[in-house]
């Protein structure tokens, strides 16, 4: 994974935690506690190491405890059974595309790269991936053909979500988060609460 | 079971102790006068409005009764469920994204996440076939709702500049208006001033000082959240503990399935479903106050043998003609920080392109904002249909406070094709899941094109470079939209349905056109003449 140059080295949004209203402090606190995640309920361990990686791609991060909680936010999603929102025509509920586009993914790996993805050297792992985010990549699920981006949105789409809500992401790009009771009192253009993300010397 | 000697504070917790779990033991179990199909922006100013004129009211609610104080969280993944979550089957050729992008689920509806904006229509947005040629008019005139506009925004106290420089209201708002701006609404103002567009700050349902107990705002951010201190206005904080002081009853958790008739083809009430058991709320008059997808869901899916095409649908409008408003967004890169994250998200707004130009190639117009965002929203955003992924979704987020953002709220021009219909595939209640299909028409597609480069231009003007454009809608409108003829439209300009004289549709499923603004105060504003002409109506017992 190339180098992110945060302009936020020394910031650590956590340490703000104990100014946070309990509710928000256990939701978020408990994105960096990989000791009590729970294992899988939805998917196998193969299917979460698939999307392990494939997160990982979509992200462009490999820090484990970052990513396995993106996986691990996933699998209470597809256990969970709450609506998907929208779902468009003719593509399959979320369960069954999100299974059937890892067995199909692994059929594709086997056809082009003879083995089942997690079994392929990175750098196939890296071309079947560049792969999967051409257009005109078709997959089947349940007796529906339907392009591979479908899958991948809906990958994506929780992907970004969850990693977007872990502090360490939070800590790395300066977001000072959760604010209540105190509420940000210097909100005006060049003006920071002494709490928040300061780039270096400033 | 709410007892209307409880008092409901708007710190208490509303839930607990409150309610019994026992739904057979209920306040109006034999019959109520008016039941409230939904505890939203309508169902909310129905209910208090009803029970202050003495009726007996029964608000039923999908969702929970939420505490903000401990169902709410700063924090965006975890607070999307104050959307309506349940799956909707979406097609045409612009498939609307659904969910907290625009519904509501819970008492409070989608008022405790909406961004508080709080604009009046104008004139002309209530007869643009007889001005531009477009749309429909609506049955009533800017006039007939100006002093709905008048009270709600009085009842609420609404904050809002002096002087307002478009439409019919130039103000003063009730409570002045919000200050510090965040560092985005300046950046906007000053890109505004730059290219001489008028802007201002923003009228908004949110606290500029304390008000009826509330506090004013400390510029959190998370609006769309559930406001935590109470100092944004939503129906769960303000218009339902009222409602149930003056003696409504709110069942939440329960799920309306059906709708009522009897042999004369009036309702009769409606069925409900709480934890697996089904149970009946008769009343003399039922109001749908359910959204733009669930009214016109609950209408089609309560088709019987006296309406086999669903209730109120003789004229075949129930569920056509819904409208969203175009939302695209704008993120601009500066070279100072901005932190999108700090403030009320929606300081500062024109409406200065908010009127027919015909030199601008299409016909209507919006309003454009100053939108901040937290890492989510601009995330996904920004990704959304895999635009950017892998390591430059990563560096674009790693600047993620260098961003500024500028938001369209655009008018969409009703087309009947644009519908909510039932799918084949049903729900843990065994109703069809809605269908909702959009496409976006010509006139609509050139007026997105115009903002986007209008506010392309304002990020330029305040020092910024435009990087990221998102397609994107807000808020939801029509539906069951009202009219003077029978064969066009679903309701009377006061929301009764011109087949079942007692039952009425309250809201946003009223809209004729979408207008160019958020449409909130609009829909409460019908709200409250719906609930005058109900209580007019029942006074001369002609209900």
């Amino acid at each position: 994974m190339p180098e992110y140059q945060t302009h936020y080295p020394d910031f650590d949004v956590l340490r703000q935690e104990e100014h946070w209203d309990p509710h928000t402090r256990e939701i978020v606190t408990k994105r960096v506690k990989t000791e009590l995640f729970l294992p899988y309920r939805f998917l196998t361990q193969q299917e979460g190491e698939t999307l392990f990686r494939l997160c990982s791609f979509l992200l462009g991060d490999d820090r484990h405890p970052v990513i396995s909680y993106v996986v691990h936010h996933f699998d209470s999603v597809l256990q969970a059974g709450i609506g998907e929102s929208q779902r468009k025509i003719g593509v399959p509920r979320m369960t069954v595309l999100l299974r059937d586009g890892l067995a199909w993914f692994d059929r594709f790996c086997g056809e082009r790269y003879g083995g089942e993805f997690l079994n392929l050297k990175e750098t196939d792992q890296q071309l079947a991936f560049g792969q999967l985010m051409q257009d005109n990549v078709f997959m089947q699920s349940g007796n529906q053909i339907i392009p591979v981006k479908e899958w991948i949105d809906k990958i994506l789409e929780q992907a970004v979500a969850a990693y977007y809500s872990h502090p360490a992401v939070w800590s790395e790009i300066g977001y000072a988060g959760p604010a209540y009771p105190r509420g940000y009192v210097r909100s005006e253009m060049g003006l920071t609460d002494p709490w928040e993300a300061r780039r270096n010397g400033q | 079971m709410a007892n209307s000697k409880d008092k409901v504070t708007h710190h208490a917790d509303h839930y607990r102790d409150h309610r019994s779990g026992n739904l057979n033991h209920r306040k109006y179990q034999k019959e109520a006068d008016v039941c409230i199909v939904g505890a939203g922006a309508a169902g909310g100013v129905l209910a208090y409005e009803l029970s202050k004129a003495g009726l007996k009211v029964v608000v039923i609610e999908a969702g929970p009764f939420w505490n903000p104080q401990t169902d709410f969280a700063s924090d965006e993944l975890s607070m999307t469920h104050l959307g309506w979550q349940d799956t909707r089957i979406v097609s045409g050729n612009d498939p609307l994204q659904l969910g907290h992008n625009n519904s509501g689920r819970g008492v409070g509806g989608g008022t405790t996440h909406f961004t508080g904006v709080f604009l009046r229509f104008h004139e002309s947005d209530f007869r643009t076939q007889t001005e531009d040629g477009v749309g429909e008019d609506w049955p009533i005139a800017y006039q007939d709702l100006a002093p709905y506009y008048d009270k709600i925004e009085k009842d609420i106290a609404v904050s809002g500049p002096k002087h307002f420089p478009w439409g019919s209201y130039r103000g003063p708002y009730p409570y002045p208006e919000r200050e510090p701006l965040s560092a985005n609404a300046e950046m906007f103002r000053v890109g505004c001033e730059k290219l001489g567009i008028r802007s201002v700050v923003a009228p908004l349902a949110i606290n500029s000082a304390p008000f009826d107990g509330r506090p004013p705002c400390i510029n959190r951010g998370f609006c769309n959240q559930g406001c935590m201190p109470n100092a944004k206005f939503s129906t769960l904080i303000h218009h339902i503990p009222k409602a149930i002081q003056l003696g409504a009853e709110v069942i939440s958790d329960s799920m309306v399935t059906q709708i009522l008739t009897n042999e004369d083809g009036r309702v009769t009430g409606v069925t409900f479903v709480h934890e697996g058991h089904a149970y009946e709320q008769k009343a003399r008059i039922v109001i749908l106050a359910s959204y733009v997808v669930e009214t016109p869901r609950l209408l089609l899916h309560s088709a019987n043998a006296r309406f086999p095409d669903g209730l109120a649908n003789s004229s075949g409008w129930v569920g056509k003609a819904i409208m969203p408003h175009s939302s695209n967004d704008v993120y601009g890169k500066f070279p100072e920080e901005i932190r999108l994250y700090k403030g009320t998200p929606v300081l500062a707004t024109t409406q200065d392109f908010y009127e027919t130009n015909l030199n601008r190639g299409f016909a209507r117009g919006y309003t454009l904002h100053a939108h901040g965002s937290r890492p989510v929203e601009m995330a996904k955003g920004i990704s959304k249909n895999a635009k950017l992924w892998g390591s430059e979704l990563r560096q674009a987020m790693v600047d993620y406070n260098f961003y500024g953002r500028v938001t369209l709220v655009g008018e969409v021009l009703p087309d009947p094709a644009n519908c909510v219909k039932l799918a084949e595939e049903k729900d843990e209640y065994g109703m069809p899941l809605a269908h909702v299909s959009f496409s976006y028409g010509s006139n609509d597609k050139r007026l997105i094109a115009h903002a986007v480069a209008k506010m392309n231009e304002i990020i330029e003007a305040a020092g910024g470079t435009p990087a990221f454009v998102t397609d994107d809608t807000a808020h939801l409108m029509g539906g069951c939209r009202m009219g003077n003829n029978p064969d066009t439209s679903v309701t009377n300009s006061f929301g009764q349905t011109h087949d079942i004289p007692n039952l009425f549709i309250g809201g946003a499923s009223l809209f004729v056109t979408s207008g160019g603004g958020n449409p909130t105060n609009t829909v409460m504003a019908l709200a409250a003449r719906t609930a005058d002409y109900i209580v007019e109506q029942m006074k001369q017992q002609a209900l």
